[in-house]
C-alpha cells in the first residue's frame, strides 16, 4: 500500500510512461545505423534508456521505504494555472490591457491573504505599467485593448 | 600581452553609454530579486529574454549577465541581515553572516561580504584575461567527437550536482534529452513527435519550459510555505570592519577567488558549490575551528569571494565550448542563440568584442554593485516589507507577457501553464529540473554532433577514444560517474545540500 504514495514509485512510473511514449511514437521515423542516423536513432535509444532507468527507480521503491508524496494544496494551483490560461484566452482577443487586469485578478486568491482593494490597485497599476513598459518603450507587438 | 588588448577593446565596448546603462539596470534589478526571497536570478533571466531579443547581442549579455552575479549580492545581504538567504548561493553566508549581524556587528559583515565579493570579482576577471588564449587553442581542437564527450561530460556534472536521487536525476537528463527532440530534426527535415501541433513545429518554448519548471514552480511551493521571515537584527551602525577583521579575512578572501574561479570553470558547479566548498575550506584552515558558526569573519569572507569567483569564470564553458554548466548559464546560452550566436571556439576570434565585452563589463558591474549595495542598503532591506500576495501576481503577469512576446503566440502561453503544472509535480515527487533544463538546450547539440562522430568513423564508436582530447575528457566522464557510485562522496553530497 505505501508504494501508491511514494515518490519514487510515481516518479518511476511516470518516466517509464513518457519512455515508452516516445518509443512507440519513435517507430514512425526512420531508425538508420550508427554510420547514418535516421530521424529515430536518438529518440528511440533515449526513449529506452528512460524507460529502463524508470523501471529500476520503480522496482527500487517497492523494495525499501520512499518517502511519501507531501499532500498537495489545491489553492495556489488552481487559481495560478486558471491565470495563466486566462491571459493565454485574452491577450489576443482583448489585448494587453484586459488580460493583465484578468490575469492579476484571477491569480491574487490564490494566497489566504489576499484583499480585494489591494488586488484591484494592483491589477490597474500593473495594466498601466505593463502598457508603458511593453508597448510604448519596448514597442513590442501586440494590442493594447480591443473589444 | 595579446588578451590585454583585447581585454581594454572590451573596456571600450562595455563602457558605451548604453551598454553601462544597462549593466546598471541589469545590477540594480539583480540586487533586488537577490534581496527578494522567492524570485531568483533564473526566473528573471526568462522573463527578460523576450525583450533582450530587439537588443544588441552584447548589451543583452551584459544585462542578463548583471542580474545574475547582482542576485549573488542582494541574496548575501538577506543572508546577512535576516539569516534568509535569497539565493542558494548565499546559503553559507548565513551561517557566520547572521551570527555577526546578531553580535551588533552587521555593517562589517555586509562590508565584507562586498569587498571580498568585488575583490574576487576583479581577480576572476584578469583570470579569464590570462587564461583566454590558452582555452582558445584548446577549443580549437574540439571537433565532433569532442563536443559529444564534452556534452556529456556536462550532462553528468548535472547529474551529479543535482538534489535528491542520481537516479532520478539520470531520469530528468534523459527526459530533457527527449524534449529536446519535440519539432524538426535538422539533418533529416522531418518533424518529430509534433502530433500535427502547428507551434510545435519549431520546437518546445525553451523560455516556457525554463520559467514554467523554475520561475513558476518556485511560485507555487511559496504560496504553498507560506514563509516564515526573519527578523531583522538591530540598525547598522559602522559600516566599515577593522583592522582586525581585514587581518582576518584576507587570507580567506584569497583561498575562497582562488577556489571559486577554478571551479567556476568545471561544468555544472557553479556559484553555490563554489561557496559551499570555500566554506568547509576555511573552517578547515581556521585555528580555532570552533569560531565558525559563531561569527568568524572568515566563514563570511570565504565564501562570498568563492561564489563571485565563480559567477564570472562559469561564463567561460559556455562562451569557449558552447557547454552551459547550470541552468542558469544554459539561459543566457538561450539567449545567445535567440541572437543568432552560436556560443563555441570560434567565439573569440569571430566575435571579439561580445566575449571582451561582457568579461569587462563584469568588472564594471561588480565596481558598480559596491556602490548600490553599501551606501543604498536600507532601501533594499525596505523592498523585504512588499508583502509576497502583491508580489507573486506581479510575476505570474511577467512571465506570461514575456512568453508571449517572444513569438506572439498564446500557445506558448499555454504552454506556460503546462509546464508549471508539471514543474509542480516534479516537486512533489521531488525531482529536480536542472538536469532536465541543460540536458533540453544540448540535446539538439548532442544529436547533431554524434551524428558527424559517427559518420567519419563510419559508425564505430572507437572514435572517442582514439582522439586524445576526447579520450581525456572520457576520463573525467568516468570520473565522475565514479564519483556518484562512491557511497562517501554520496553522503557528502547530501551534507551540502542540507547545510
Amino acid at each position: 500500500m505505501g508504494a501508491l504514495r511514494s515518490r519514487d514509485f510515481w516518479s518511476g512510473a511516470a518516466f517509464v510512461a513518457i519512455g515508452a511514449w516516445f518509443l512507440w511514437r519513435g517507430q514512425d521515423y526512420r531508425f538508420g545505423s550508427a554510420a547514418a542516423m535516421g530521424p529515430g536513432y536518438f529518440p528511440v535509444l533515449i526513449a529506452l534508456v528512460l524507460a529502463m532507468v524508470g523501471l529500476i527507480i520503480l522496482f527500487k521503491s517497492l523494495r525499501s521505504h520512499a518517502a511519501a508524496i507531501e499532500r498537495p494544496v489545491l489553492r495556489p494551483l488552481v487559481f495560478v494555472l486558471a491565470a495563466i490560461v486566462v491571459f493565454a484566452l485574452s491577450i489576443e482577443r482583448f489585448g494587453l490591457v484586459p488580460a493583465t487586469i484578468a490575469a492579476i485578478v484571477v491569480a491574487s486568491p490564490a494566497s489566504r491573504e489576499f484583499r480585494w482593494s489591494e488586488t484591484i490597485a494592483l491589477a490597474v497599476g500593473m495594466a498601466a505599467f505593463a502598457a508603458l513598459v511593453f508597448i510604448y518603450a519596448l514597442s513590442q507587438n501586440m494590442p493594447l485593448a480591443r473589444f | 600581452m595579446e588578451s590585454m588588448s583585447a581585454l581594454a577593446g572590451g573596456f571600450s565596448a562595455a563602457f558605451g553609454i548604453y551598454n553601462l546603462l544597462f549593466c546598471l539596470l541589469g545590477c540594480l534589478l539583480g540586487t533586488l530579486i537577490g534581496v527578494l526571497p522567492g524570485i531568483g536570478p533564473l526566473a528573471t533571466i526568462a522573463m527578460l529574454l523576450p525583450i533582450t531579443f530587439a537588443m544588441d547581442p552584447l548589451t543583452s549579455l551584459i544585462m542578463l549577465a548583471g542580474i545574475y552575479y547582482g542576485a549573488q549580492y542582494g541574496g548575501s545581504t538577506t543572508a546577512i541581515l535576516l539569516n534568509l538567504p535569497g539565493e542558494t548561493s548565499s546559503v553559507v553566508t548565513c551561517l557566520d553572516g547572521y551570527e555577526m549581524a546578531k553580535r551588533g556587528r552587521a555593517g562589517a559583515a555586509l562590508a565584507i561580504a562586498a569587498l571580498s565579493s568585488f575583490f574576487a570579482g576583479c581577480v576572476a576577471t584578469l583570470f579569464i584575461a590570462l587564461l583566454a588564449p590558452s582555452l582558445a587553442a584548446f577549443s580549437m581542437q574540439v571537433r565532433s567527437p569532442e563536443y559529444v564527450v564534452l556534452i556529456a561530460l556536462g550532462l553528468v556534472a548535472s547529474v551529479v550536482l543535482s538534489r535528491g536521487s542520481p537516479l532520478k536525476a539520470v531520469a530528468m537528463a534523459l527526459l530533457g534529452l527527449l524534449l529536446g527532440t519535440l519539432g524538426t530534426d535538422v539533418t533529416s527535415g522531418e518533424t518529430r513527435f509534433v502530433e500535427n501541433i502547428l507551434p510545435l513545429y519549431d520546437g518546445l518554448s525553451f523560455v516556457a519550459l525554463a520559467l514554467g519548471l523554475f520561475g513558476l514552480a518556485e511560485l507555487l511551493s511559496n504560496l504553498e510555505h507560506p514563509e516564515a521571515r526573519g527578523t531583522l537584527v538591530g540598525r547598522i551602525t559602522r559600516l566599515w570592519p577593522s583592522l582586525d577583521d581585514f587581518r582576518q579575512a584576507w587570507k580567506a578572501v584569497l583561498r575562497g577567488t582562488g577556489l571559486g574561479s577554478v571551479m567556476g570553470l568545471l561544468p555544472g558547479s557553479g556559484a553555490a558549490v563554489a561557496s559551499f566548498t570555500s566554506y568547509v575550506v576555511e573552517k578547515r584552515f581556521a585555528h580555532d575551528p570552533s569560531r565558525f558558526g559563531y561569527g568568524a569573519v572568515e566563514g563570511v569572507a570565504g565564501p562570498e569571494a568563492a561564489n563571485n569567483a565563480a559567477a564570472q569564470t562559469s561564463f567561460i564553458p559556455l562562451l569557449m565550448l558552447g557547454i552551459p554548466g547550470t541552468a542558469t548559464m544554459a539561459l543566457m546560452m538561450g539567449a545567445l542563440m535567440m541572437q543568432g550566436i552560436a556560443p563555441g571556439s570560434a567565439i573569440v576570434t569571430t566575435n571579439p568584442t561580445l566575449f571582451w565585452g561582457l568579461i569587462a563589463s563584469m568588472w564594471i558591474g561588480n565596481l558598480m554593485l559596491l556602490v548600490i549595495n553599501l551606501p543604498m542598503i536600507g532601501l533594499w532591506v525596505k523592498m523585504l516589507s512588499v508583502p509576497y500576495r502583491i508580489l507573486f501576481p506581479s510575476i505570474l503577469l511577467f512571465s506570461c507577457i514575456g512568453v508571449y512576446s517572444l513569438n506572439s503566440s498564446s500557445f506558448d502561453v499555454w504552454m506556460l501553464a503546462v509546464f508549471a503544472a508539471a514543474g509542480y509535480a516534479l516537486r512533489k515527487l521531488d525531482c529536480d529540473a536542472a538536469p532536465l533544463l541543460i540536458a533540453f538546450i544540448l540535446g539538439p547539440l548532442l544529436e547533431e554532433h554524434l551524428r558527424r562522430a559517427l559518420v567519419i568513423s563510419r559508425g564505430s564508436p572507437m572514435i572517442f577514444i582514439e582522439r586524445p582530447i576526447a579520450l581525456g575528457l572520457i576520463i573525467c566522464v568516468v570520473a565522475l560517474i565514479g564519483l556518484i557510485i562512491l557511497p562517501s562522496f554520496r553522503a557528502k553530497r547530501e551534507e551540502a545540500f542540507h547545510e
